[in-house]
């Protein structure tokens, strides 16, 4: 207690304290004499430093004989020594731009040009002001080897990251994501599965894009080896700003930032709805899911003058049907004696024509974003501070979607006098998410409630808004369908919600103790709770879903997730002669994770609209409790020969606490090696400046998750109910545990070139992967009649290999005009190498017979469903109605047309453009997805219902491609409806695939830097004003035009599951204003 | 100082590692999320076995009863695809991974506690499951199923071995019965009276060797259920809700949006023709009109929906030829056999289900849109083996055997009617009525020329009879070709008519030793000579 006194004593006083020295000011300048603000200055051979300000002054303590050493990243350092003048002032030279100083795995520190491994960094300038709340959304486009997903355009839902490809299809492919050293939960809790409405946010979402520093994004498993398993997926590296004050690398003179900007969110991907035809099938009228019906001119064959309901002969008024809900009438729907109180008679009337009922439901959402962050440091630079508050507010376009978030942070840091140096960060979110329910969604109605299941395909003469939703007395879900088989989309909105509520406290401290110079010990300890409340309800009187979900539901539970992370490590730091240097850090490492749900489930409202568990009449527990523990210890020693041989060997060993004793191990390590031959030499008249080759082998592993080798047996209270009295049962557990179960073990092997060209006008970064992962751990279906339908088992292999580009180019590179490009591009594919004896094919994602699918041979990304049947030649079999034949043989070994897709990219690639001259900056991100297929139930459901300007076409007849059983050529007519409802939405699902190539503007931005003169007689140092567009252009050119289909859409959840979209999310546009300030 | 500030620091550092040790526990590899397999209980297990039970036998029911006309089979218009590989794996994880298992460890239990009955229970079960995966698979793992990672690849046992093994079973069964042993706090099937085992064991046991072709043994066996008292059904409730125990049938047909199925044009048109002139007195019970009235027929024409009672929709010839198609009077507004076609907003207009067996409505001509909880909300049976069953087999022995089977087919139709009759919470049927239907059917049958013609008639009132199985229709109709005159498939060129079943999809994928079949044409061992049937 009196240490930790003390402790908080010399942190207030150490501001106070001063020394008999002189101060020495002046400006740091680059070579053609611009200012360089955040310069450091530091007394050589002290940790005694300033960094300058935004003109790039400094003003230090120091006495004379001393020297002051300058740097600042991309220049060459300088050291001057201290004469009898008090005013330095420094002109730093352009240095190689790669001898950069990044953070590598554990926080550790490199020179850039001494990594034999790829790392890739994304700055504060590509992250903030942006209009996602999402990092990883942010990040999307911005890192080669990084492919980031969304679950739509929902405020708030989740986003899937993989980096290089799939490794594993039994756990995670997402990143470790770690927040200033620490590992952060990034994990994605849904409620429901995607057939129940996967709203669900993932959780890096608790973090604001504002407040990061940088990110650097560790891509291979040489990089990551010291994170050990969880690093296995590539890692995340943050540094927040609190983050940076705490690790002291980039402190600066007290500074006020504020960062505000609006943006309007809206519907991207709204379809070109025809205006010609309206609802029914065959040209005739009726009130069906689909929009096959007569047109809205009055004559023609299809005219609507020939149809007794809209001519006036029914209704009584040409143009004018029967309102539906008049001739809906039955005694289960509505009531003739209730029309009056919807407004209705039976002498109501609906107009004959097209209604903009997508338009109508989606309006334009807004997002306020703003971030406020205080940092500063006392005079010599000991003790430093960050404070940041970040408010975002996010009104999606989809009505109840909104997204709430505060956060706040804090860094500190403080240099002591006994060699020893605190920091620690503290922060604290919360974070509001609600939605409507999304759940899988088919041609007509949807597994449970979906709010885009129900409105998309919405016929063309049907207005929602102007149809009344609830039934007068009941409440209950009305609508235009004659069977009530629809569930209106606005009851949907008023009646039911999923909404996540978190709160969350994360953060770390670190004690540094340097036993000499070359050598220190850190131990540090990190923290991450979140508790998340998750509420979804939906009132009694619903339609879609299960006859429970219809009675009405009432869903409240917690999930509390926990990591505490204890480390501990040993760095050092030796010349061994005059050629060799060495670093070292050995350490060790316990990682405790956590993960209790607990809650109730509510079925059978009574009164309608109350939402408490007492006005249900079943009450079910809903709990789940995991713990993990992980023991780790790792060594890393890095040698470096006369700065351009560069040699690190690393090695971890894990325990982790879910494995029986014997197989609960492994060690898996890495070397890696970087040549910079330009260093050495000459080339001559090549336009080389920089030049280095690097190779590494890489090892980690996989854990398994849950409890993998646990035998279990059921108990169900509710088995039955017999005479009033509900049956408790027991039944066998459908897992055979496996206590041979060991971790897999993932090699990689990684070559990369980077160089400098053309007077370092052309910079480029080649990487190349190839990743094995052994002793695979499948969840391997069983034959039920062993007794069990699932083990975890070793069996199999799979084969990664990739490719990584980086590219920058500075075509201009002038005193008021700069033009500079940066271009990615990624490529990479997972080949399933080996599954075992016992199994040809294992659907790991989706339904069994519709999935995706490991299948040796193939990629992992493959995807498998019914598909056309056809002769032995290969040609589509034709029934005899016409229609195509569906071979429903989804086992690829029997049907090798089971394989209808794979959603894994050719390639991506993203150009990003930034061109300035003097105050004004314009930039663009272009991105190009090329090849990947998706199955898509929008797009079937839009063209297989006659909705869009793709189907306008359609009073002559069709005839598909293809024989009859007989093997002559099809010469069977079908009709428009029998041609895309009977075979896009009846028929085989490869026909519902498509390729999901997409081009697309991601961003663009113009901003102004206000003029310091300007700012002179205000408080502001610095002011920038910048417009800004997200996914204003896109076109997915392979898939129908009129769906305007948007591809990035992650339809099964953020799981490892991929290609298939069931109507669970369509796509946002965002564009608005930011401001930033800095006094 | 220095020395004071390291000992602070050194302190703090050991707290903080103490209160880590949570974290470095490292054997936490038991599920606290579920129990453990000690903790199995022989009652609960038997609890869950009667209810998978009546699941499987329902779901295999369904299939039976579609391919043969008692229910409309939709969906897909080639046989081959009518019912796909994925379309048993549910069937197949509840018959050996619920069931199996559980019997199996439930076995073990009982035998600890000397629950004689139990095992019974479980060797019925078992042995009729047995038998059935047999009838519709063929050759089905039995000898090495259930060891567990001792075996992940079970070997086929021929059909021959597997119903060998299933007869020994229910004469162990009945062994167990007769031993006097405690019966569980529930028997769903027989409410703890040891004779109705006994009886339903045996009667297995007749049905197995029908199919076997020995007669001897079939007529040997006379402790069977030869009483609607003793028929081996399974009484469903009305409960919606957590858990849902309606009858399966019922969950389909009443619902908040109106049917989710279509009932048999070809069964419905044979009751409302009847016998000689008089309407079959069963249709009110078993189905439900919510129209009085079909579309195109003696209603007006309904586009929207019905398509095909559009005059001039197009209808294939072979179906014309057949003479019955589309729809049927009254509001009898079915489906044909095969019918693929998409869903019209017909839901609260076709027929439904009615009181027996699905526990449904009685129709009553009051011609209602009906849903959730209508009707008697569920609490209808499935039968599994039912006395007029045992005299429709008799009936077919008899012929086998050169006999008259007369005597028993008007038996079979008796106690059909009394079982249909007999059903809790409708009208009670005119005695009268059962009477005359059976005069009528006495002429029909005395006015049939043909031993054929006459097996035409016995097959179409065993059908009837069978409204809610299906299992021991689809044998009878693989074994001896009758109904002959059904419904033909929409499509012209359905392909053969499923002699067997697909293997399930997580059999023939996930077990090294078996490979799927590569059609539906191989008939199970017992129906090698069976006549060809379409």
């Amino acid at each position: 207690m009196k240490s930790l006194f003390r402790l908080l004593v010399v942190f207030l006083l150490t501001t106070q304290l001063s020394f008999a020295q002189k101060t020495v000011t002046g400006v740091v300048s680059d070579p053609d004499g611009l200012p360089l603000p955040g310069a450091t200055v530091l007394v050589q051979g002290t940790t005694t430093g300033v960094t300058t300000d935004f003109d790039g002054n400094f003003s230090i303590n120091v006495s004379e004989g001393q020297s002051l050493e300058f740097s600042f990243v991309g220049y060459e350092t300088s050291a001057i020594a201290v004469g009898s003048g008090n005013v330095i002032n420094v002109s730093l030279s352009l240095g190689n731009q790669l001898e950069e100083v990044i953070v590598t795995s554990l926080g550790i520190t490199r020179e850039k040009r001494a990594l034999g491994y790829a790392v890739s960094e994304v700055d504060e300038s590509q992250i903030e002001s942006r209009a996602s709340g999402d990092v990883a959304r942010v990040l999307s486009g911005k890192a080669s080897g990084v492919q980031v997903t969304n679950q739509g355009g929902i405020s708030g839902s989740g986003t899937s990251v993989i980096i290089r490809g799939l490794s594993t299809f039994s756990s995670s492919n997402q990143p470790l994501f770690v927040v200033d050293g620490v590992p952060f939960q990034s994990e994605t809790n849904s409620q429901g599965s995607f057939t129940s409405g996967n709203n669900g946010s993932s959780r890096f979402l608790d973090l604001d894009p504002n407040n990061i520093e940088s990110v650097n994004v560790l891509k291979g498993l040489a990089a990551a080896t010291l994170y050990g398993s969880q690093g296995r997926n590539g890692v995340i590296l943050i540094t927040t700003k609190a983050g940076s004050t705490a690790s002291g690398t980039n402190a600066l003179k007290n500074e006020v930032t504020i960062n505000t900007s609006y943006f309007s969110n809206e519907l991207a991907m709204k379809p070109d709805y025809q205006m010609q035809y309206g609802n029914g099938f065959n040209q005739n009228f009726g009130w069906y899911f689909s929009n096959w019906g007569p047109s809205f001119d009055e004559g023609g064959p299809a005219g609507w003058g020939k149809q007794s309901q809209i001519n006036g002969a029914v209704s009584g008024q040409p143009g004018f049907l029967k309102h539906p809900y008049n001739s809906n009438l039955n005694a289960r729907f509505l009531s003739r004696d209730l029309l009056p109180l919807l407004g209705l008679s039976m002498d109501s009337l609906w107009e004959w024509k097209p209604y903009d009922s997508v338009g109508d439901l989606f309006q334009p959402g807004s997002i306020v974003n703003t971030n406020i962050a205080f940092r500063g440091q006392s005079d010599d630079g000991k003790v430093s501070y960050n404070v940041n508050y970040g408010n975002l507010d996010d009104q999606g376009f989809t009505p109840g979607n909104s997204l709430r978030r505060n956060t706040l942070s804090f860094g500190g840091r403080a240099v002591l006098s006994n060699k020893i140096t605190v920091a620690g960060t503290l922060n604290y979110s919360f974070v509001d998410f609600k939605s409507p329910p999304i759940a899988a969604a088919y041609s007509s109605g949807s597994s449970d409630s979906s709010l885009y299941g129900n409105v998309f395909y919405t016929p063309r003469s049907v207005g929602i808004a102007q149809l009344p939703y609830a039934h007068p007395i009941t409440g209950a879900s009305i609508y235009y369908r004659s069977s009530n088989g629809i569930q209106h989309p606005l009851w949907t909105v008023n009646n039911t919600q999923d909404a996540q509520a978190t709160h969350r406290v994360y953060g770390g401290t670190t004690v540094q103790y340097d036993i000499s110079d070359n050598l220190n010990v850190v131990y540090g300890y990190g923290y991450d709770v979140y508790s998340e409340d998750n509420t979804s309800y939906q009132n009694k009187g619903g339609v879609d879903g299960s006859v429970e979900t219809q009675s009405g539901f009432y869903e409240k539970f917690n999930n509390t997730s926990s990591i505490f992370n204890h480390k501990i490590l040993i760095n050092g730091d030796y010349e061994l002669d005059s050629d060799w240097s060495m670093t070292f850090n050995v350490g060790a490492e316990s990682i405790g994770e956590e993960y209790d749900r607990n809650g109730t489930r509510s079925t059978g409202q009574n009164v309608f609209n109350v939402l408490r568990h007492f006005n249900f009449n079943n009450q079910e527990e809903i709990e789940y409790y995991g713990s993990k523990n992980t023991l780790g210890v790792f060594g890393q020693a890095s040698l470096d020969y006369q700065n351009y041989l560069y040699i690190t060997l690393a090695t971890r060993t894990d325990w982790v606490s879910n494995l029986s004793e014997e197989n609960r191990s492994i060690t898996y390590p890495s070397a890696s090696i970087a040549f910079v031959p330009s260093s050495i030499l000459d080339f001559g008249n090549l336009p080389v400046d920089f030049l280095k080759v690097r190779a590494s082998y890489g090892t980690s592993a996989t854990f398994p998750g849950g409890y993998p080798i646990a035998s279990t047996l059921n108990l169900d209270t509710k088995s039955f109910r017999i005479d009033g009295v509900d049956v408790t049962s027991n039944t066998t557990g459908s897992r055979l545990g496996n206590t041979a179960l060991k971790p897999e073990l993932l090699e990689e092997l990684e070559f990369g070139i980077e160089a400098n060209l053309f007077d370092n006008r052309l910079s480029a970064e080649i990487s190349y992967f190839n990743r094995t992962t052994n002793d695979l751990i499948i969840d391997q279906p069983l034959d039920p009649s062993t007794g069990y339908t699932i083990t975890s088992t070793n069996i199999g292999q799979i084969d990664a290999t990739g490719w990584e580009v980086d590219l920058n180019l500075n075509w201009i590179r002038g005193d008021k005009f700069n033009w500079s490009t940066a271009i990615n591009y990624t490529t990479n594919q997972s080949v399933v190498v080996d599954l075992g004896q016992n199994t040809d094919q294992i659907t790991y994602a989706g339904f069994g017979s519709l999935g995706n699918a490991a299948i040796v041979g193939l990629p992992l990304t493959s995807m498998i469903g019914t598909s056309v049947g056809r002769d032995a030649s290969g040609r589509p079999l034709i029934d005899a109605s016409g229609s195509y034949t569906s071979n429903n043989d989804t086992n690829y070994k029997t049907n090798k047309y089971a394989l209808i897709g794979d959603y894994n990219p050719d390639f991506i690639a993203n150009v990003a453009n930034t061109i300035s001259y003097g105050n004004l900056s314009f930039g663009f991100l272009f991105n190009a997805t090329i090849g990947g297929d998706m199955y898509s139930s929008y797009m079937m459901t839009l063209l297989g219902r006659g909705i869009t300007t793709d189907t306008v076409d359609r009073e002559l007849p069709y005839i598909l491609p293809g024989v009859l059983s007989d093997g002559s050529v099809n010469n069977k007519m079908i009709d428009n409806a029998t041609t895309y409802f009977g075979n896009l939405i009846v028929g085989p699902d490869e026909l519902r695939t498509w390729d999901a190539s997409v081009l697309r503007l991601s961003e663009i931005s113009l901003s102004y830097d206000v003029p310091k003169k300007w700012l002179d007689r205000t408080p502001f140092g610095a002011a920038s004003l910048t417009a800004q567009g997200f996914n204003l252009w896109y076109d997915a050119y392979n898939t129908p035009e009129g769906t305007n289909y948007d591809p990035n859409i992650a339809g099964l959840g953020v799981g490892n599951g991929g290609g298939f979209e069931y109507f669970n999310g369509v796509s946002a546009k965002k564009y608005g204003v930011s401001l930033k300030l800095t006094f | 100082m220095k020395t004071l500030n390291k000992i602070s620091i050194l302190a703090l550092t050991s707290l903080l590692v103490l209160s880590s040790c949570e974290t470095t526990e490292l054997d936490l590899s038991s599920n606290p999320n579920a129990l453990s397999p000690s903790q199995a209980g022989a009652d609960l297990f038997i609890n869950e076995i009667q209810v998978d039970f009546a699941y499987m036998v329902n779901g295999l029911s369904g299939v039976g009863s579609r391919l043969t006309r008692i229910n409309q089979l939709g969906g897909e218009r080639l046989y081959r695809d009518a019912y796909s590989p994925n379309s048993f794996s549910g069937t197949w994880s509840q018959a050996y991974q619920q069931m199996g298992e559980d019997i199996r460890v439930m076995k073990t239990l009982a035998a600890e506690s000397g629950l004689t009955y139990y095992i019974g229970m479980g060797e019925v079960i078992q042995a009729y499951t047995l038998l059935t995966l047999v009838d519709f698979f063929g050759d089905i793992p039995y000898s090495e199923a259930l060891l567990g990672a001792e075996n992940l690849n079970p070997a086929l046992d021929s059909g021959q071995s597997v119903y060998n093994a299933a007869l020994a079973m229910l004469d162990s069964a009945i062994n167990n019965f007769s031993q006097g042993g405690a019966s569980p706090q529930y028997d769903m099937y027989y409410g703890g009276d040891a004779s109705g085992w006994i009886k339903a064991a045996n009667s297995i046991k007749k049905k197995a060797l029908l199919n076997l072709g020995d007669y001897a043994g079939y007529n040997s066996i006379t402790n069977y259920i030869t009483d609607s008292s003793d028929d081996f059904q399974f009484q469903w409730g009305t409960n919606a809700i957590n858990p849902d125990n309606r009858h399966p049938m019922y969950r389909s047909s009443y619902s908040n949006t109106g049917a989710g199925v279509y009932q048999s044009n070809w069964y419905m048109n044979r009751m409302m023709v009847g016998r000689n002139g008089m309407r079959d007195p069963r249709i009110n019970y078993i189905f439900y009109r919510q129209v009085s009235a079909t579309p195109g027929t003696d209603g007006p024409v309904d586009e929207v929906s019905l398509e095909c009672s559009v005059p001039g929709f197009y209808i294939e010839p072979h179906r014309v030829a057949y003479g019955l198609y589309c729809n049927l009077t009254e509001g009898y507004w079915g489906r044909d056999h095969g019918n693929d076609e998409g869903i019209p907003p017909d839901g609260f207009k076709r027929t439904i289900a009615g009181v027996y067996p699905a526990g449904g409505a009685f129709d009553d001509s009051s011609y209602l849109s009906l849903g959730l909880g209508d009707g008697l909300g569920g609490l209808g049976i499935t039968p599994i083996l039912l006395n007029s069953w045992m005299h429709f087999m008799n009936a077919e022995v008899a012929v086998m055997t050169g006999g008259d089977p007369t005597t028993e087919t008007l038996a079979g139709i008796r106690s059909s009617m009394n079982k249909v009759d007999d059903i809790a919470g409708a009208p009670s049927m005119d005695a009268a009525s059962i009477d005359s239907y059976i005069a009528n059917f006495a002429a029909d049958w005395t006015a049939a020329s043909s031993l054929g013609a006459k097996l035409e008639l016995w097959a179409e009132e065993y059908w009837i009879a069978s409204q809610g199985g299906g299992i021991e229709n689809y044998n009878s109709y693989r074994r001896n070709g009758y109904p002959q005159n059904l419904q033909p498939m929409i499509e012209p060129d359905p392909g053969q008519f499923p002699l067997s079943m697909w293997y399930p999809q997580n059999l023939a994928a996930n077990n090294s030793n078996v490979n799927q079949k590569s059609d539906v044409s191989g008939r199970v061992f017992w129906n090698s000579n069976g006549p060809s049937v379409d």
